[in-house]
C-alpha cells in the first residue's frame, strides 16, 4: 500500500511538471501554427524565390544569386517608387494630422452642429477606396471632369491642367485624395486624445492667465504627443501598404511618376510575371518596414520617457 | 476529487490523432468526375453515371455576364454527358488568380489564354493538342486563318484551339464628322492633324488612346511602328534587327508628338480605355478612338440600347506617308487544356467543339471567324442596318489580308515597349533613349 501510494506521488508529480511545462506551449500552438504557416513560411520562401529566376508559374527556377537584387539597387523605378514614399509619408502624415487636430479643436469647442459636421468629414473614411479612387479619376478627366470645368467656369482656365497625365501632378492628386479620405480618422484619435486630458489642466492654466493658444501649444499639443505617435506609426504603415487609389487612379504612371512600391512589386510579379524579382523587392520592401518600425519605436519611446 | 493531469502519453495520443486524422484527410481521393447520383439525389436531379463535370475558365467568364449562356447551352446538348461549371473574373484578377491555380496545381479542366507572350509563358503546364488534331479530321491546319494557326503554336507544337480572331483598329464617328464636315476618316498624318483639330474646334475630343492601359498604349504604338518600319518590329523580336534601327527612332518621335500635338486628347496618357475612353466615345463625345473589331456589336444600332450616332472602323492613318495601310489582328484566345487536368480526353471534345461552333452563338462582340468557314455571330443579324453591317464585315476582311501579328512573344519585350512608350508619351524620354532602352531590353531575352 505504501509502495503503491509513493509511486501514485511519482506519477502525479511527473503530471504537475509536465503540465507547467508543456501547457503553456500547447496554449499559443495554435497561434504559432497559424503564424508558421501563414507568415514565416510564406517570408522564407518569399526569401528563397529572390535568388531565382522564376516567371511565377513553371515548375522550373533558375538560381542567379544576388542578382535580383543587384537589378534592384539599380532599378530607377524603384529609386522613384522609394522616393515617392518619402514625399507621401511626410506630405500625408503632416497635413492629415495637421487637419485632424484643427478640426477635433474646433468642433471639441461645442460649436452648433459639431457632431454633423464630424460625421461628413468622417464619410471617406467608410468608403471603399475603389470607389473613391474611380469618383475623383472621372472628376480630374482633363475634358469633361468636373474639376476642370469648374475652373473653367470661373475662369481660371489657366490652372485647368491634364491632372492624372502630368508627370509632375499625377502624385500630388493621389497624395490629395489619399488626404481627404483620411483626414476624418485623424480628427477621431485626436478627439479621443482631447477628451482624455483633464480639464482641471485647463482650468489651471486659466488661473496662471494662460492664452487659448499658449494652453493649445503648452498643454494640449504636448498631452497629444501618444496620438502623434499613433499616426505617425500609422501613417508609415499606410504608406509602406498603399497599393489600392494609387493602382485605380494612375496606375503608378505615366511612367513610375506616381509610381509606389507595393504597386511595382504588383506590377512585376503578376503583370510582367517576373516573381523572382518580385520577391527580392518584397524583401527589400521589407527591410525598409524594419528600419522604419525601430526608428519610430525608439522615437516613441523617447517621447514616453 | 483526483486532478486529471495531462501526461506525456496523453499529449503524445492526442498529437497522433491529430497527425492522423490529418493525414487521412489528405489521403482521401479528389474526385473529378460528378458523383453517383445517391449522393447528390437529395439536392439535385439524378445525373447520367456517365456525366462528367468539366471547369471551363477565363477572362471572358466573368461574374454577372450570362453573355456566354447561348455558347454552354448549345455544347451541353451537342455533347451528351458533358457538364460544364464556368469560372472566370475581371480580366485583371483573373491574370493574378490563374496564376495561383496553376501554382498550387487546381487547374481548370479547359483553359482561355491570350496568344504571344501569355500562351508562351504557360506553355510548359500545357497540353500540346498536336495527337488529338490528328484524330480529328474536323480540326485541321486548313480549316483556319493562317495567322490564326500559327498563333496557336509554340515552338512548332500547337498549345490551343484558336477562338476568334480581332482586328485592332480604330473606329470613328461617322455623325460627328458629318457635322463637322468631315467626309472621310484621315488617311495619313496630315489629314489626321487636320480632323483632331476639326473636332476640337466643334466641342469634340479627337482621338481617344487610353494611354495608362499598357495594352492599349501597345496597340497604339504598333501601328505607329508598322507605319514606318513596316515588319521590323518582328525582326527586331527575332533579335534579328536593333532597335537603334533609324525607323524606329522616327515612329517613336511622331508617337511623342501626337501626344503634344493635340491628336490624342488631352491627358490621354492618364485615361484607361475602359471605362475612360470608351464611355466618352459611345456618348458621343469624340471623334475617334483606337479599339478594335471586338467592339463592333456595341457600336451598332439595334444591337446595343442607347447607340444612335453611325460608327465605323477605319484603318490606322498611314503617318509615314508610304501609302501602306496598316492593321493588327490577332486570336482573341486560344482554348487549351492544362497538362494536369483530370479528364484530358472530354477536355478535348469541349475545345474542339468551341473553336467550330463558339462564334456562332457569342452574343457579345463583333467576334470574327477564326475558321476559314466564316461563320458570323447571330447576333449581328439583329443590327438595325444591314448595310451598315456588310460594310463592316467586308472591311474587316479587308482588313484581315494586311493585319500582322498583334501580340508580341516574348513578355519582357511587351513590358518594354508599353515603359517606353508612356515615358515618350509622357515627355520623360527622347525618341532616341526609348529605342535605346528597348535594345537593352531585346539584348536581354533569352530567345528560343
Amino acid at each position: 500500500m505504501q509502495s503503491s501510494g509513493i509511486e501514485n506521488n511519482i506519477a502525479r508529480h511527473r503530471g504537475i511538471q509536465w503540465d507547467d511545462k508543456v501547457s503553456p506551449y500547447l496554449f499559443i500552438l495554435p497561434a504559432t501554427v497559424v503564424f508558421c504557416l501563414f507568415v514565416l513560411y510564406p517570408l522564407i520562401y518569399n526569401f528563397k524565390i529572390g535568388f531565382y529566376k522564376w516567371d511565377g508559374i513553371n515548375p522550373v527556377m533558375q538560381f542567379i544569386g544576388f542578382d535580383n537584387y543587384i537589378t534592384a539597387i539599380k532599378d530607377t523605378a524603384v529609386h522613384k517608387a522609394l522616393k515617392n514614399s518619402a514625399v507621401w509619408f511626410f506630405t500625408t502624415v503632416f497635413i492629415q494630422a495637421t487637419l485632424g487636430l484643427f478640426m477635433a479643436v474646433v468642433l471639441g469647442k461645442g460649436i452648433r452642429g459639431a457632431t454633423l459636421f464630424r460625421s461628413i468629414i468622417l464619410i471617406p473614411v467608410a468608403l471603399a477606396p475603389a470607389l473613391t479612387a474611380t469618383i475623383f479619376r472621372i472628376m480630374l478627366e482633363p475634358s469633361f471632369g468636373q474639376i476642370n470645368e469648374f475652373l473653367r467656369g470661373i475662369g481660371l482656365s489657366s490652372l485647368a491642367k491634364n491632372w492624372l497625365a502630368d508627370p509632375g501632378l499625377a502624385l500630388w492628386c493621389v497624395i490629395i485624395v489619399n488626404i481627404w479620405i483620411w483626414t476624418g480618422f485623424s480628427m477621431v484619435m485626436y478627439q479621443a486624445g482631447l477628451q482624455a486630458i483633464p480639464e482641471e489642466l485647463y482650468e489651471a492654466a486659466v488661473l496662471d492667465g494662460a492664452n487659448p493658444w499658449q494652453q493649445f501649444s503648452r498643454l494640449t499639443f504636448p498631452l497629444l504627443k501618444g496620438t502623434h505617435a499613433s499616426l505617425l506609426i500609422l501613417g508609415a504603415i499606410g504608406t509602406l501598404k498603399t497599393f489600392d487609389i494609387v493602382y485605380l487612379m494612375t496606375a503608378g504612371g505615366p511612367f513610375h511618376a506616381s509610381q509606389m512600391p507595393s504597386n511595382y512589386i504588383f506590377t512585376k510579379s503578376f503583370l510582367e510575371s517576373k516573381f523572382g524579382y518580385g520577391s527580392a523587392l518584397s524583401v527589400l520592401l521589407l527591410l525598409v518596414s524594419l528600419l522604419v518600425t525601430v526608428i519610430q519605436l525608439r522615437l516613441y519611446k523617447k517621447w514616453r520617457s | 476529487m483526483e486532478k486529471k493531469y495531462l501526461t506525456r502519453r496523453d499529449f503524445l495520443r492526442l498529437s497522433g490523432m491529430v497527425i492522423g486524422g490529418v493525414a487521412l484527410t489528405r489521403c482521401a481521393p479528389v474526385a473529378t468526375q460528378t458523383p453517383p447520383p445517391a449522393m447528390e439525389e437529395a439536392t439535385q436531379p439524378p445525373a447520367s453515371p456517365s456525366t462528367v463535370t468539366l471547369e471551363v475558365n477565363g477572362w471572358k467568364y466573368q461574374a454577372g455576364r450570362d453573355s456566354q449562356k447561348l455558347v454552354f447551352e448549345a455544347l451541353e446538348r451537342d455533347l451528351q454527358g458533358i457538364k460544364l461549371e464556368v469560372t472566370g473574373a475581371s480580366t485583371s484578377d483573373w491574370y493574378v488568380q490563374i496564376k495561383s491555380r496553376f501554382q498550387s496545381g487546381d487547374v481548370p479542366d479547359v483553359v482561355l489564354m491570350e496568344p504571344g507572350a501569355g500562351l508562351r509563358e504557360y506553355s510548359p503546364l500545357l497540353l500540346p493538342l498536336d495527337d488529338y488534331i490528328a484524330k480529328t479530321p474536323e480540326v485541321q491546319e486548313d480549316k483556319y486563318f493562317p495567322s490564326a494557326w500559327k498563333e496557336a503554336q509554340v515552338g512548332g507544337k500547337v498549345m490551343g484551339l484558336p477562338g476568334f480572331l480581332g482586328v485592332q483598329s480604330p473606329w470613328y464617328n461617322a455623325t460627328i464628322f458629318e457635322k463637322l464636315g468631315v467626309e472621310k476618316p484621315p488617311a495619313n498624318y496630315d489629314e489626321l492633324k487636320e480632323v483632331a483639330k476639326a473636332c476640337r474646334d466643334g466641342g469634340f475630343l479627337p482621338f481617344l488612346v487610353g494611354g495608362k492601359d499598357g495594352w492599349h498604349r501597345l496597340d497604339a504604338i504598333q501601328h505607329v511602328i508598322h507605319s514606318f518600319a513596316p515588319g521590323k518590329l518582328y525582326e527586331a523580336e527575332a533579335g534579328s534587327l536593333s532597335f537603334n534601327d533609324p525607323d524606329f527612332v522616327a515612329a517613336f518621335e511622331v508617337w511623342g508628338e501626337m501626344f503634344a500635338n493635340g491628336v490624342f486628347q488631352d491627358g490621354a496618357i492618364g485615361m484607361s480605355a475602359y471605362p475612360d475612353c470608351w464611355d466618352l466615345f459611345v456618348q458621343g463625345k469624340a471623334g475617334m478612338i483606337n479599339m478594335g473589331s471586338w467592339a463592333t456589336s456595341e457600336l451598332l444600332p439595334g444591337l446595343t440600347e442607347g447607340i444612335t450616332d453611325r460608327y465605323m472602323p477605319m484603318f490606322f492613318p498611314d503617318l509615314s506617308g508610304s501609302g501602306k495601310k496598316v492593321a493588327t489582328s490577332g486570336v482573341d484566345q486560344l482554348y487549351c487544356i492544362p497538362k494536369d487536368a483530370g479528364l484530358p480526353d472530354e477536355s478535348w471534345k469541349v475545345i474542339a467543339w468551341m473553336t467550330q461552333n463558339d462564334i456562332k452563338y457569342t452574343n457579345d462582340s463583333g467576334a470574327l471567324p477564326s475558321r476559314l468557314e466564316g461563320v458570323w455571330p447571330d447576333i449581328l443579324s439583329n443590327a438595325q442596318d444591314q448595310n451598315q453591317l456588310e460594310e463592316i464585315k467586308k472591311f474587316y476582311m479587308d482588313a484581315l489580308n494586311i493585319a500582322t501579328r498583334r501580340q508580341l512573344i516574348y513578355p519582357e519585350l511587351r513590358s518594354g515597349l508599353e515603359e517606353v512608350s508612356a515615358a515618350v508619351a509622357s515627355g520623360q524620354m527622347t525618341a532616341q533613349q526609348a529605342v535605346e532602352k528597348l535594345d537593352e531590353v531585346s539584348q536581354g531575352i533569352e530567345r528560343s
